[in-house]
């Protein structure tokens, strides 16, 4: 689990540093920090699997934070776009709000799933054999 | 990243450093916590984990809205706040300067000659943290949400000065949640690239102060005929009073608004420590006096009210060209209009309501809501000369000569004997019936008196018996032009008027023969132009005579074509026949009207170069005083305005005005 959290902050950073640097294919436009927020939250996600190694589960709720944050804003940011608004919001490209929404998304169901799953499994075989279900357990 | 986590049998050290955990096996945490201790820490997580989570997820959603905004307001473009339009110079007929149109003939301050004081008062009422908020300010909208939840309606404004001028810069008018995002995304830009002192000038420059002031030269000197920088304290405050509600505020509107406005933005700024409670009580009690005379509001009033209508109608003009102008920058407007007689227009129409207000206080009616408008158009181009649309252009811009629509009443008879012509069946020589006549048959209503039951038109209730078609119409009698109409019936009346270049449509029903259909001043006066230009009406009724851009190219104006014949040459003589004055030279024509109720009353003429309308009413629709005819109020205004016209003209541009009864 681990590793796919630090693939999903490094995926994040990237996505936010290119779209940094990249002409505004992809955001809001090259040099424009608001371009870096996908990057902002991918150090947030990186800062929480660091500080799981010390802290595991303040790490892990860092990293749940970041990841829903980065859905919401992103669904907040994507919200206006269809509808009618002032400013010409169709020229404005949505590909890295979408990435970054999803990837967010993606992580944030996944440890839903490895969460939910292995505790309902946990509770059963606590009834079965107490002793093997401490050793297995995936504490959410 | 938990898979490598092995659980402990028993807490120990480690346990301790992280201490966060909780064992999530249910056996080993019975073992560890007794039941209610683990049920209070659930119940913790619950209270205080779910709803930080919710608050996480909304502040993003609502930070991800906020980053679309200010993403996309990169796009604005932001030298627009410093660049103001230049717009359009309108001159008159005699070449004389008027104004700018497009622009509101604003006067440009810089940051010092913006006095200490006026920027104490404009903090203190619009935005008492302008020099500490980014562009918008969170603890501003609170303060303001909870004052007007006090107060249970709204006292203050959320918007920033910057937000201001982000609407007014960008057209952000409007309440609902898109323009206001935009307007905060914006403000924040403007905020970014310049300075306090320069959105303050700026903020100054473009916002209005109502009665046609824009920016704060142009009202500091049509207000108190004074510059900036030497307005006293409580003028200051005045002025920042108007600022929310400019058109309702302003002291020629009304003083006492004004006045309320003043002593509330004073109090704001001894409850912000630039007052002393002395200095306070003193400016309370001064007067502020607006310094201007009557007759200097009334001429400037006309100066707004003719930029105005040049504007709208140039921007109609060039709007329609095949490839549009949009920009007014730069083009010089000549017009027919002559500043003289309008402004002297206007004036004499102040001063006649008076004396009409004093008539209608005798009969015991009101005569502070009295009205007018005046239009005089060239015969042949429809050219606009003269349009007055409001008594007072400060205290209502409502344009009654082209805007309002009203009955006619009489004013309209000329129409139905024309028609009644063209027919071939009557002439003026025909013989028309003056007996007492039902008006409910016209569904005029009415069961007795002057205009009532037996459609009598003057207090002598004489009876003429069978007299010409002509005399009838020349003597405005109703009863015979009442049977008449009821011969000819609706549809020849009907498709002279649309020749004649009446838009608007008679209502279904007999009253319309006696004009009481609504129709409007310009568009009948422009209809009037049939019986002085021998059965074909004038083609265009504007007021600009050409444009040309910047560097000095005419830029054509739209193709004017010339409307076919409302009517024969020889009715279009007839009925100017019989609406020509007995007495003296013979070159002035016109028809009063009244309608039944006294609610208004018209007088429209013609002589060989001009033709003119004029109406006299309320708004209200209320009467103006039992015996109100037209002949009494409407036909001496135009009189008097007409001595206007000769008195400012030159020698030989006007007609002799002979004396003529209604």
């Amino acid at each position: 689990m681990k590793i796919f959290t630090l693939i999903v902050s490094l995926l994040l950073i990237g996505l936010g540093t290119a779209a940094y640097y990249n002409r505004g294919e992809a955001g809001d436009g090259a040099g424009d920090p608001l371009s870096a927020i996908p990057a902002g939250i991918g150090i947030l996600v990186l800062s929480g699997v660091v500080i799981s190694l010390f802290l595991r589960r303040t790490g892990l709720q860092i990293c749940l934070l970041g990841t829903l944050a980065g859905v919401f804003s992103g669904l907040g940011r994507l919200t206006p776009l269809y509808l009618k608004g002032i400013f010409d919001w169709k020229s404005h490209p949505a590909n890295l709000i979408i990435a970054m929404t999803l990837i967010c998304l993606v992580y944030l169901l996944v440890r839903m799933v490895t969460c939910l799953l292995p505790k309902r499994s946990r509770n059963d075989e606590a009834v079965a054999s107490p002793s093997k279900e401490e050793t297995e357990s995936i504490p959410c | 990243m938990e898979e490598e986590r092995t659980e402990p049998d028993l807490p120990g050290p480690e346990a301790t450093v992280t201490d966060e955990e909780i064992p999530s096996s249910p056996a080993l945490a019975e073992r560890i916590h007794p039941l209610w201790v683990r049920a209070v820490v659930g119940c913790l997580k619950v209270i205080f984990l779910a709803p930080f989570y919710l608050l996480v997820a909304m502040t993003a959603f609502m930070g991800g809205i906020g980053w679309h905004y200010y993403a996309a307001s990169a796009e604005i473009d932001l030298t627009a706040v410093e660049r103001l339009e230049v717009g359009a110079l309108v001159r008159d007929s005699r070449g004389r300067e008027i104004g700018r149109a497009g622009t509101m003939s604003r006067l440009l301050i810089k940051r010092e000659e913006i006095p200490g004081h006026f920027v104490d008062a404009l903090i203190a009422a619009e935005d008492q943290r302008f020099f500490q908020h980014p562009g918008f300010d969170p603890v501003g909208s609170v303060r303001a949400a909870w004052v007007n939840y006090r107060a249970d309606s709204i006292r203050e404004g959320a918007s920033t000065l910057t937000q201001q001028l982000a609407r007014d810069v960008y057209k952000l008018e409007g309440k609902d949640a898109d323009r206001k995002l935009a307007e905060i995304a914006a403000a924040v830009r403007i905020e970014n690239k310049y300075t306090k002192d320069e959105i303050l000038v700026h903020y100054l420059n473009r916002i209005y102060f109502g009665s046609g002031f824009y920016g704060l030269g142009s009202a500091a000197r049509g207000f108190f005929g004074k510059t900036p920088s030497q307005l006293t304290i409580d003028e200051s405050a005045l002025l920042c009073g108007l600022i929310p509600s400019p058109s309702r505020y302003s002291p020629l509107v009304s003083e006492t608004l004004a006045l309320e406005n003043r002593n509330q933005t004073l109090q704001r700024m001894w409850q912000i420590g630039k007052l002393s409670r002395e200095q306070l009580a003193g400016l309370l009690a001064n007067e502020t006096i607006v310094a201007k005379s009557r007759e200097h509001l009334i001429n400037r009033g006309q100066v707004n009210y003719l930029l105005a209508r040049v504007e709208r109608e140039l921007r109609d003009s060039l709007g329609k060209r095949p490839v549009p102008i949009t920009s007014l920058d730069g083009l010089v407007v000549e017009t027919s209009i002559n500043l003289d007689w309008q402004q002297k227009a206007a004036r004499t129409m102040d001063l006649h309501l008076e004396e009409v207000a004093g008539k209608a206080a005798k009969a015991g009616h009101p005569g502070d809501d009295l009205e007018a408008a005046f239009v005089m158009m060239e015969n042949r181009t429809g050219r606009i000369v003269i349009s007055v649309g409001s008594r007072d252009f400060h205290k209502s811009e409502y344009d009654r000569a082209i805007e309002m629509t009203r009955p006619p009443g009489s004013a309209f008879f000329p129409f139905v004997y024309a028609a009644a012509y063209e027919t071939g069946k009557f002439q003026p020589e025909s013989l028309v019936f003056d007996a007492p006549f039902d008006n409910r048959e016209m569904g005029l209503g009415g069961i007795g008196g002057v205009l009532g039951e037996w459609s009598t038109e003057n207090l002598a209730n004489r009876w003429e018996g069978y007299i010409p078609a002509s005399q009838a119409l020349r003597l405005s009698k109703n009863a015979p032009t009442a049977r008449l109409g009821l011969q000819l019936g609706l549809a020849p009346v009907r498709k002279l008027i649309a020749a004649a270049g009446i838009d608007s449509v008679l209502e279904d029903a007999p009253g319309s023969l006696l004009g009481n259909s609504e129709v409007n001043l310009t568009e009948i006066t422009l209809a009037y132009t049939a019986f002085s230009n021998g059965g074909t009406r004038a083609p265009f009724p504007g007021m600009i005579r050409e444009v040309r851009d910047a560097s000095g190219k005419l830029i054509s104006p739209p193709l004017e074509l010339k409307p076919d014949p409302a009517m024969s040459e020889a009715t279009a003589f007839a009925i100017a026949a019989s609406l020509r004055a007995d007495t003296g030279e013979v070159k002035l024509a016109g028809k009063s009207g009244t309608t039944p109720g006294f609610t208004d009353t018209w007088y429209f003429g013609f002589d060989n170069e001009h033709t003119w309308g004029t109406w006299v009413g309320r708004d209200s629709f209320t009467p103006l005083f039992p015996l109100a005819f037209g002949g009494d109020l409407a036909h001496p205004l135009a009189l008097e305005i007409l001595a206007g016209r000769s008195s400012v003209a030159s020698p030989g541009d006007v007609p002799v005005i002979a004396s003529e009864k209604p």
